[in-house]
């Protein structure tokens, strides 16, 4: 177990060398990639969402691709259509994969896109396949889609349903840097541009190795209880939330604290790992009500309430 | 794997078996405490088997819902949570990650020690408690050592604070020789035990108001040989006067309590 944390140890090294700070966002971002699951990347603009996401496919050898999401995007765009192509004078259908064709997807302002072009993100991330006419392509594995939200400029946008929403794995919020990282970023981005020598740290056969060895790593029975207890609670107690999480959520915290452990080379799932991931697991599954809206909670408030109630 | 399994039922076993020292210690210093009180007060002693088995009974029940594996995890932090996961995954199989973590919870286990969960100076303690009760309760059987009087005093005391009736009669399982209320002396509370010429008076004096009234007389009695005038305050001042004046009052039991002991040596 402390290899595989000596592997993560280099992984976040390297990819802070691009990305200053936000080391719990490239924390929990990883933390996804090992539970095979999707992540909705929700900050303000010029905070290196893209690159964070582009550098951390680069040091993994995973191929990555980007979708800017416009009103006018159509679900083929993203998929691939089938297009004529002549061959020895015969013509016929041949199908053109589109960006979804790759093992990070980066569907960049997902809010933007219309219903009909994120719901055609649905099956690619549920089934991992897409569907295009009468034919099914099966997706390159390791598979991500790692969207992000812009929190502003929410006019003229489709937020995300809550069915939706409820597939991602996490919601990540990427926050400013403190004025000390901001400093570096600068001095950085300011120099003279030398080329980073790109080193794999992870390739797709490790990083899918890695997968099966989340779901290996034992739990104890009753921190198992607790998350469900967590839950449950989301759901059963209506004096702050007017929504609780699905039983995805249950499923996606106690995996996603199986990875944490694992990316902090423990051989066993503590407490901390649970009250860590609960933030990102529950954030965009829970909607509070009118009460605490009042009272200017929000939802990481309400999560943080509900874990010291479920000790 | 079946090392493991061992070694969890070894933790159980053995934590199990210290738990039971201690609720038995625990149910014998209740026995004997409750027991030398009871030799004490003159009660029966063996009434406190009552409590000690109850003790017994009831913590037994909360020991045994006790997760022991917890219990190791309270004592040595570093095994938290580890020791549980592994104990709940002892009969895994074919996952290298429990076989791993296995063998980590194996080797930590070696640096606990039993003793650990022995308090030395809590249980030598209770020992010499038990040791010196035992004594005192020979010493107590052997001398006769009794506290029973010291029971109705303080009774008695309480019934003065709170102003009860202090009868004592209900109190007095061992007769005359303890004193106080209830003595022969003592005409209140009683009925019929005046007469007037040949008829019976049912006179009845009420200690607690201090008012006391002739109910029935069913005709006009025969004097005989009264020579002493009655006491018009005894039938025509009643207890209003008592309740306004005491001394009075006391003045008038005097005379009732005089008219009767000269009635009854005249009618002796």
């Amino acid at each position: 177990m402390k290899n595989y944390k000596e592997i993560f140890d280099a992984l976040f090294k390297n990819v802070n060398r691009v990305i200053v700070g936000q080391q719990e966002v490239i924390e929990q971002l990883m933390i996804a990639m090992l539970c095979d699951a999707n992540c909705l990347l929700e900050g303000y603009p010029g905070l290196a969402k893209t690159l964070l996401v582009k550098t951390v496919g680069d040091f993994m050898e995973l191929k990555f691709s980007r979708i800017q999401s416009t009103p006018d995007l159509m679900p083929s765009d993203i998929t691939g259509t089938y297009i004529i192509e002549e061959n020895n004078g015969k013509r016929e259908f041949k199908f053109q994969p589109g960006p979804i064709f790759a093992n990070i997807v980066l569907a960049d302002e997902i809010n933007r896109a219309t219903p009909k072009t994120q719901s055609a993100l649905l099956e690619a991330m549920q089934e991992k396949q897409v569907t295009s006419g009468n034919s099914t392509f099966k997706l390159d594995l390791p598979f991500f889609v790692l969207a992000t939200q812009n929190p502003i400029e929410q006019e003229g946008t489709y937020p995300l349903p809550e069915a939706q929403a409820d597939r991602f794995l996490f919601k990540i919020k990427v926050g400013y840097p403190s004025a000390e990282e901001e400093l570096e970023i600068v001095n950085n981005y300011t120099a003279e541009i030398v080329e980073q020598k790109k080193q794999v740290i992870l390739n797709k056969k490790s990083l899918l190795a890695l997968q099966a060895i989340v779901r290996q790593i034992p739990i104890a029975n009753d921190l198992k209880q607790r998350v469900v207890s967590i839950i449950m609670t989301t759901r059963k107690e209506k004096s702050i939330i007017e929504y609780g999480a699905s039983p995805r959520a249950s499923i996606g915290l106690v995996l996603a604290a199986k990875a944490r452990a694992l990316i902090n080379g423990r051989n066993h799932v503590t407490s901390e790992d649970i009250n860590a991931m609960a933030y990102p697991v529950l954030r965009h599954r829970i909607i509070l009500n009118f009460e605490a809206e009042r009272k200017g909670m929000t939802t990481d408030d309400a999560i943080k309430e509900k874990l010291a109630k479920v000790r | 794997m079946k090392q493991f399994i061992n070694v969890v039922r070894e933790i159980r076993g053995t934590l199990t078996g210290i738990i039971i020292f201690f609720i038995l210690l625990n149910s014998l210093l209740i026995f004997l405490g409750v027991y030398l009180v009871l030799a004490l007060f003159d009660l029966y002693p063996l009434s406190a088997l009552i409590p000690s088995i109850f003790y017994l009974m009831f913590t037994f029940y909360r020991e045994s819902k006790v997760n022991k594996v917890k219990l190791v995890e309270r004592y040595y932090p570093q095994l938290r949570e580890k020791l549980r996961t592994a104990a709940d995954y002892a009969g895994a199989q074919n996952n290298p990650v429990v076989d791993e973590l296995h063998q980590e919870v194996m080797a930590e286990m070696n640096k606990v020690a039993v003793s650990s969960f022995f308090n030395q100076r809590e249980t030598l303690l209770k020992i010499s408690v038990i040791i010196l009760l035992c004594f005192a309760i020979v010493s107590v059987t052997t001398y006769g050592v009794s506290f029973a009087g010291l029971k109705f005093k303080f009774i008695d005391k309480i019934n003065q604070i709170t102003g009860e009736p202090g009868d004592g009669s209900e109190f007095n399982p061992l007769g005359d020789a303890m004193g106080g209320k209830g003595n022969v002396d003592d005409i209140y509370g009683k009925r019929s035990i005046a007469r007037l010429g040949k008829e019976d008076l049912e006179v009845e004096l009420k200690p607690s108001s201090y008012e006391f009234a002739i109910t029935a007389s069913t005709q006009q009695s025969e004097e005989e040989g009264f020579t002493e005038q009655f006491p018009q305050e005894v039938i025509s001042k009643e207890s209003e006067n008592y309740r306004d004046n005491t001394p009075k009052q006391r003045d008038d039991q005097d005379i009732v309590k005089r008219y009767f002991r000269n009635l009854a040596e005249v009618e002796g």
